[in-house]
């Protein structure tokens, strides 16, 4: 027995039929509008898995970026520091030179002058401050690290003491996955050639401060073998704040090529996403066109039910 | 003579059986949209013949019956497969509704509010400002959104659960109406086959059994009486005879979520028998799998989430320093268990207190990040991670960071969303098919019906013309006298 084709098997097929399209059509429309491909998790539960890990890896790397510009700028400010000391230093080398070779008197006792403007230059670049905190203080960072006690006189020639009340806590902020940079410096070693704390500065190195204050001793006592004394003192400490400040152009060095690297990751991640999530618009395009054709088909084909029969050729 | 009157009689039973005949046309055509009725057929048999000296003589047409032309096993499948489409369809619609909640495809969600709190701690870790207080402000808020972005995912995934247990209230009256009508058809039905097939009644039957497997998966038989039997699939009568037992809902004490939630019975005179569990399939079945079953899944994922990001977080921050010097501090509340611990995740009252007390640093001065680095690399850390259950220990769940768990928990409901969907649509299907099979057997259709009119037309004009036939030789043997 062939199958019998019942009115209310048409309707119902055709009824069927119609749904499956209109819903079709329905997440096209969906996708089109929306440029997804993924519009709840199921459309594909891996992709949105996928998708949401990317967004949170998109994420972690524009906070990495974030912390890249704060550490850029908190480094810079030491390399500021820097650069401004060694000025100082320059300038008092220059007196220094220029003091050797002056007869003593009045003139020395000017340069001598200008030394002690100089050590409180150097007294407040060592206490530089940066958002609030002193950049030379490690993490005690409200107070001032250095502290300056007397002051200059000169009968007997005396300079003011400075001492180091910050702690040698080293900031890192974390620039790529699993990898920090210092963004501090311990304002001792810097300053005092102090590196492990002692009190006394290291072999090689000098505390500024005293070379500052010797160096104006020496001068307004006119002594000459201590002025003398002072140039290969100076010439250290040029060098030593030029390693700390290659040390801070090597973190922005690094800085760089890490924020390059996450750059690129940046660029990556949001193609791999648009890849994961974004709809193939020419595609979407071109299924909403056959799909409404489809639909106003099986509308047209609905409105045509009720094929002809017997009836309408009865007179 | 007498035999021409016989004649007559012949004719005139003709006439009537073929005007029944189109009676039961127009019935038919009449329900050629009726839902659930079986187009029904006159049968009819040659008249009983006599038997005379030319041998045995025709006496014409006698109607035997009115027959329903159903197929009873496709009767049986779509009272079976509309179960699986019952369940299948709440099923579907629960997990639609728990992936649309927990789903952030289209805006921030969970991911988004861990990302953001991870990066408070970073932005903590930058700071320059002595004491950070912007920062640890900032740790605050993020600390706060997470927690209630924890707390509004979790009542709305029990709003859900709510939902569904008022489907199942509501389930109940509907089954009891459809037992009682399907008692009270068999009623009819038994008084009706003394004499007949009672065929629209056992139409409106299998409709109401049809209704009433959507909604609950049933067993039937018919006994020899016409009345059919109707139990739950573990053996508990629903209908026997001409007498429906009811269901009604109780309370669920042990309930995990909530004591009020309803359960099943069937009431048998004072006796309440808890059926709840033998439910398999029909709405009802997947109103029950998706309260007890789908949602608790869904709320329990957020639970693990919320547990061992607590504990994650507690475990560092604990063993870092507060700008007042204070230690040992949660971040979190610390939650008990896995269980619940979404809609338990709060800030810890020392932090709420004072953002002083949040352990940045591993020593209480001003600018030490250490701690807070350490918290911000959180983040990508993976661990095993706690599932409910699990007693205090070593945790048994994969290793995962807490990122990427939230994402499998997306990615998992997604799936199982999916998953049901493709069996839904394989099911309407299935189920169209089948009521395709039932309409192509059982449906009505007019071209056959206005067949059979023409034929049963040409059959009555041929009988009265019988008639006329007789009457003229009537007329010529009465001329005779």
């Amino acid at each position: 027995m062939g199958t019998r084709i019942t009115q209310s098997m048409l309707y119902r097929m055709s009824l069927a039929n119609l749904d499956r399209t209109r819903g079709q059509l329905a997440r096209t429309q969906e996708q089109a509008s929306s440029g997804l491909r993924i519009n709840r998790p199921s459309d594909d539960p891996l992709g949105a898995g996928t998708a949401l890990t990317l967004r949170a890896a998109t994420d972690a790397v524009e906070q990495l970026l974030r912390n890249g510009s704060a550490a850029r700028a908190r480094v810079a400010a030491l390399d500021d520091a820097l650069a401004s000391t060694s000025d100082l230093v320059i300038r008092a080398r220059e007196l220094a030179v220029q003091g050797a070779n002056s007869p003593v008197g009045d003139s020395t006792a000017e340069i001598a002058r200008e030394i002690e403007s100089l050590f409180g230059a150097l007294v407040a670049n060592a206490n530089t401050r940066y958002g609030g905190g002193y950049i030379f203080a490690g993490y005690a960072a409200e107070a001032a690290p250095f502290t300056t006690a007397g002051a200059f006189s000169d009968a007997p020639p005396t300079a003011p003491t400075v001492s180091f009340v910050g702690d040698s806590g080293e900031i890192q902020v974390g620039i790529e996955e699993g990898q920090t940079v210092r963004v501090t410096l311990d304002g001792r070693r810097v300053f005092q050639g102090d590196a492990d704390g002692d009190g006394n500065p290291d072999a090689g190195r000098v505390d500024l401060f005293q070379v500052f204050g010797d160096l104006r001793n020496a001068l307004v006592a006119g002594d000459e073998t201590a002025i003398g004394a002072a140039l290969p003192e100076l010439d250290t400490a040029l060098r030593q704040l030029g390693t700390e400040r290659t040390a801070a152009g090597g973190v922005l060095s690094q800085l760089d090529a890490a924020e390059q690297r996450l750059a690129n990751q940046e660029v990556r991640l949001a193609s791999r996403l648009s890849e994961v999530q974004d709809a193939d618009l020419a595609r979407v395009v071109s299924d909403l066109v056959r799909q409404e054709t489809a639909l106003q088909a099986g509308l047209s084909a609905m409105g045509r039910l009720m094929p002809p029969n017997l009836l309408d050729f009865l007179a | 003579m007498s035999s021409l009157f016989g004649i007559l009689g012949v004719a005139e039973r003709g006439m009537s059986v073929t005007s029944l005949g189109i009676r039961t046309a127009g019935h038919n055509i009449a329900n050629v949209n009726t839902e659930g009725f079986s187009q029904q057929r006159q049968v009819t048999a040659p008249g009983f013949p006599i038997n005379t000296d030319a041998g045995p003589l025709g006496t014409g047409v006698e109607q035997l019956t009115i027959e329903r032309i159903t197929d009873f096993f496709v009767q049986r499948q779509l009272m079976r497969e509309g179960s699986r489409l019952g369940a299948n369809d709440t099923q579907t619609q629960a997990l639609r509704e728990i992936e649309t909640i927990l789903d952030e495809q289209s805006g921030p969600g969970l991911s988004a509010a861990l990302s953001s709190f991870y990066d408070s701690f970073d932005d903590l870790a930058n700071a320059t400002t002595p004491g950070a207080p912007v920062e640890r402000a900032a740790v605050v808020t993020a600390g706060q959104a997470l927690v209630d972005q924890f707390g509004s995912l979790d009542a709305q995934l029990r709003d859900v659960m709510v939902g569904l247990d008022n489907g199942i209230a509501n389930a109940v009256p509907a089954i009891n109406e459809l037992t009682a009508r399907i008692a009270e058809l068999n009623e009819q039905i038994v008084a009706t086959e003394v004499r007949a097939p009672a065929n629209d009644l056992r139409d409106m039957r299998e409709l109401a059994m049809r209704q009433l497997s959507e909604l609950v998966d049933v067993q039937s038989y018919e006994n020899d009486d016409g009345a059919v039997a109707v139990t739950l699939s573990n053996g508990a009568a629903l209908v026997e005879g001409t007498s429906a037992k009811t269901l009604v809902t109780t309370g669920s004490p042990g309930n995990p979520f909530n004591p009020g939630f309803a359960s099943v019975a069937v009431q048998d005179g004072g006796n309440l028998f808890d059926v709840t569990a033998d439910i398999g399939s029909g709405r009802l079945g997947g109103l029950l799998r998706s309260r007890d079953t789908l949602v608790p899944a869904a709320i329990r994922s957020l639970d693990t989430l919320a547990y061992n990001l607590a504990n994650s977080v507690n475990t560092v921050h604990q063993g870092g320093v507060g700008l007042d010097a204070s230690t040992g501090n949660d971040f979190f509340t610390a939650p008990a268990a896995v269980e619940d611990a979404a809609a338990n995740l709060a800030l810890d009252a020392t932090i709420l207190a004072s953002t002083d007390a949040i352990a940045a640093g591993t020593t209480s001065q001003s600018l030490d990040n250490r701690n807070a680095q350490t918290l911000a690399e959180l983040r990508g850390q993976r661990s095993a991670l706690f599932l409910p259950g699990d007693p205090p220990g070593p945790a048994s769940g994969p290793s995962r960071s807490i990122l990427e768990h939230a994402g499998a928990v997306i990615s998992d409901i997604g799936q199982q969303s999916r998953t049901q969907q493709l069996s839904f649509d394989q099911q309407t299907r299935i189920l169209e098919g089948l009521q395709s099979r039932r309409d192509s057997v059982s449906g009505v259709s007019i071209d056959e019906e206005t067949t059979r009119l023409i034929e049963l037309q040409a059959a009555f004009q041929a009988n009265a013309r019988v008639v006329s036939v007789v009457d003229t030789l009537m007329q010529d043997v009465l001329g005779l006298i």
